[in-house]
């Protein structure tokens, strides 16, 4: 037998074994690849397809809270299920945010720049802004002019008026409460708190603590934080926890929160990674503030994942859950993810 | 997070069974087909004929744990597997061409990091490269070069130590063995798995293969289990657990990895004449047995070093940054004192001999 036809042989029985393979392996992943989490969308259509569409709009729903994924489609496929059901309201609020992500994926700055303004218009439609203090509108404006940054058009950004600064970050998160009242924590904050977290690489690593109108960020990549006295409003501790490197920091951190005293306000923020070194010791201290594990990572629930950007105000003692938290994934189906913020403000206006 | 332990002694088990069964299925086939190595080349130190096809029975081992996992154990099935399998599938096939044909270096090389760069696609990606002080660099687009680069480097390191009985075979379970106790103090399911089965493979083969070797792997067997072993190295990457960075899998690979290097240096010198593709007889393993040392006392050597790699690769998992630092440095400092010392002892061989027709 010639060499050739050997190979030949060898590989028909190799190509055969790997069809067989192939015979017994297709429809188990298939399953999974079905019922895969990350895969809500395929899944939502499905369940569209078969008629249950109050089951699609949940599985679109709990997809999209699990993954927060940074890019349009599964918002407009949710406002599209939306509107099937009658829930025109409903569909419409998801415009701002559709038209932000359409914007982010536009490459011209001026382009980018008319679609958020575009989202800002449609969010303001809906939600007035709160009238806030002066040097409140200028922390506003600086977080702003910091996520426009990123995506190139600080300049256009910042000659906004106060109000789209705020609609701005508020339209992505919703985590701005306009009234000082801490989630659902039934703690106000005596005074204004402003946080950012770029997360990630590049220009956004960044991260911002406004109490008050003093930036208590440390410098540096971890997870930055500090510690709010609920009467006064002045910060009692802050400091930075490198969680990437040693599970000391985790330590440290964890130490830091267990030494805060009952219905103390806790303020934080992540630059670049916060969730490498994370005990579960430290995970419960944090959750101890009304924090809650809500992001999918590997079939688990957990606070965040691997260069996932994460800001939150919670307070000591506070049922989970019950805290402002806001968090966006380092990156989802190849779209990176991005800067996330969430505050407390006190609306001049009253009411 | 909690270790299914019950699941790796079973993919173990079940990787050592079906190898074990396997081998002497395919051995016979290979002497039925004259898939055989036979000895003439300088570069080997065989004096029999012996049968290839017995990396084969790895290949069909891990489609079997694939297929264990995804039946029995859905919750562990990983959307890297089937990427896995279907890379390992062309991987095999060109080494049964290379086993039979004798593919040259020129071509095998381009296509080894084709396959490899196909990985990098579907989320296989050397994401973070951890430098000396702690930490690591985020390498970016450079991501999309280096991936295929280090799989590649990690098939061929071991391809070239497969030139002993048993030393490769060995080398892959002490490598495994010890990526899985670095990978199970950091909690990294994926990683234990696939470890776990490399573990079980290999072991069975020893039983034929250790020396005196009843059958080869042949290029078949040696580039399946680098590329299983490079591409699991990655797999914790790219789930976004970047704790075994690139320098653990670097140390515990030490040994043929260096090896791959100084080959790579000796074909750079060579290829002035335009032989930068032809193999030599100067990897480590060769110039142990030049020394006179037995094939066995030479991979019994080989095995120690590894030993002592892999023991340091744990400790580097384990120690702070700044301590990290020293280990690495230390690991260098040893290899390049070894290698000094390997090169002196050879050149008062040289000597020696010398002197001893000088006086004839």
């Amino acid at each position: 037998m010639t060499p050739l036809r050997r190979v030949g042989l060898l590989w028909v029985l190799i190509l055969a074994i790997f069809a067989g393979f192939n015979i017994a392996y297709w429809p188990v992943w298939r399953h999974q690849q079905r019922h895969d989490p990350k895969n809500f969308m395929t899944l939502a259509e499905a369940h569209r397809e078969a008629g249950e569409l109050a089951r699609a709009i949940a599985v679109l729903e709990q997809g999209i809270a699990g993954f927060r994924p940074p890019k349009a489609q599964p918002y407009v496929q949710l406002r599209g299920y939306l509107r099937e059901q009658g829930r025109a309201e409903d569909a419409r609020a998801l415009e701002p945010i559709i038209v932000f992500y359409h914007g982010t994926g536009r490459t011209a700055p001026e382009d980018r720049a008319e679609h958020w303004a575009q989202a800002v218009d449609l969010y303001l439609e809906r939600s007035p802004a709160p009238l806030t203090a002066p040097l409140t509108a200028e922390t506003l404006a600086r977080l702003a002019g910091r996520l426009a940054a990123i995506y190139g058009i600080e300049e256009a950004v910042l000659a906004w008026e106060s109000e789209r600064h705020y609609a701005l970050l508020q339209l992505l998160d919703g985590g701005i409460a306009p009234r000082r009242a801490i989630g659902e924590t039934g703690v106000d904050s005596p005074v204004d708190i402003l946080v950012q977290s770029g997360g990630g690489e590049g220009l956004r690593r960044t991260a911002h603590l406004f109490i008050g109108n003093r930036d208590f960020a440390g410098v540096g990549r971890g997870f930055h934080a500090a510690l709010v006295d609920p009467e006064s409003g002045q910060a009692l501790q802050w400091g930075v926890f490198d969680l990437w490197d040693e599970i000391e920091e985790a330590h440290r951190m964890q130490r830091f929160l267990e030494s805060a005293a009952p219905g103390v306000i806790g303020v934080f923020a992540v630059l670049d990674e916060g969730s490498v070194n994370m005990t579960p010791g430290l995970e419960a201290a944090l959750i101890d503030f009304g924090l809650y594990p809500e992001a999918r990572i590997n079939r688990e629930k957990r606070l965040l994942g691997m260069r996932y950007s994460f800001a939150a105000i919670g307070v000591k003692g506070a049922a989970p859950g019950s805290a402002l938290q806001v968090w966006s994934p380092g990156e989802f189906a190849g779209h990176p993810g991005r800067p996330v913020n969430c505050g407390v403000l006190h609306d001049r206006r009253g009411g | 997070m909690e270790h299914p332990i019950a699941l790796y002694v079973m993919i173990g088990c079940g990787a050592f069974l079906i190898t074990f069964l396997l081998v002497p299925v395919f051995r016979e086939l290979a002497r039925k087909l004259d898939v055989v190595d036979r000895p003439g080349d300088a570069r080997k130190v065989h004096h029999r004929v012996i049968p290839y096809l017995g990396g084969v029975p790895f290949y069909i081992a891990f489609l079997a744990t694939v297929l264990f996992i995804a039946v029995l154990y859905p919750q562990y099935s990983q959307p890297f597997h089937y990427p896995m399998c279907l890379v390992g599938t062309l991987i095999v096939l060109m080494g049964l061409y290379d086993d039979i044909c004798d593919m040259s270096s020129a071509k095998k090389l381009p296509i080894e990091l084709a396959l490899c760069a196909l990985l990098f696609f579907w989320g296989f990606q050397v994401a973070e490269v951890a430098h000396p002080l702690g930490g690591t660099w985020h390498v970016g687009w450079l991501a999309f070069i280096i991936t295929p680069i280090w799989i590649a480097g990690i098939i061929n390191a071991v391809n070239f130590s497969d030139g002993l009985d048993g030393l490769a075979a060995g080398l892959v379970f002490i490598c495994a063995a010890a990526i899985f106790a670095i990978a199970f103090m950091g909690g990294q399911i994926a990683s234990c798995i696939m470890m776990a089965y490399l573990m079980g493979a290999t072991l069975a083969f020893l039983r034929y293969n250790f020396n005196p070797a009843s059958v080869f792997m042949g290029d078949t067997g040696a580039l399946f289990l680098g590329f299983v072993l490079g591409a699991s190295t990655l797999l914790e990457q790219q789930k976004g657990v970047a704790t075994i960075a690139l320098a653990v899998p670097m140390v515990v690979m030490a040994i043929p990895l260096v090896d791959t290097f100084l080959s790579f240096l000796r074909r750079v010198q060579r290829a002035r004449q335009g032989r930068f593709f032809t193999p030599d007889r100067d990897h480590l393993h060769h110039r142990l047995l030049d020394l006179g040392l037995t094939q066995r006392q030479v991979v019994l050597s080989m095995y120690y070093l590894s030993i002592c790699m892999g023991l340091m690769a744990f400790i580097l998992s384990v120690a702070p940054p700044s301590f990290g630092f020293l280990i690495l440095l230390l690991a260098g400092m040893a290899i390049f004192f070894g290698v000094l010392v390997l090169r002196f002892i050879e050149a008062l061989g040289q000597r020696t001999a010398q002197g001893g027709e000088a006086g004839d």
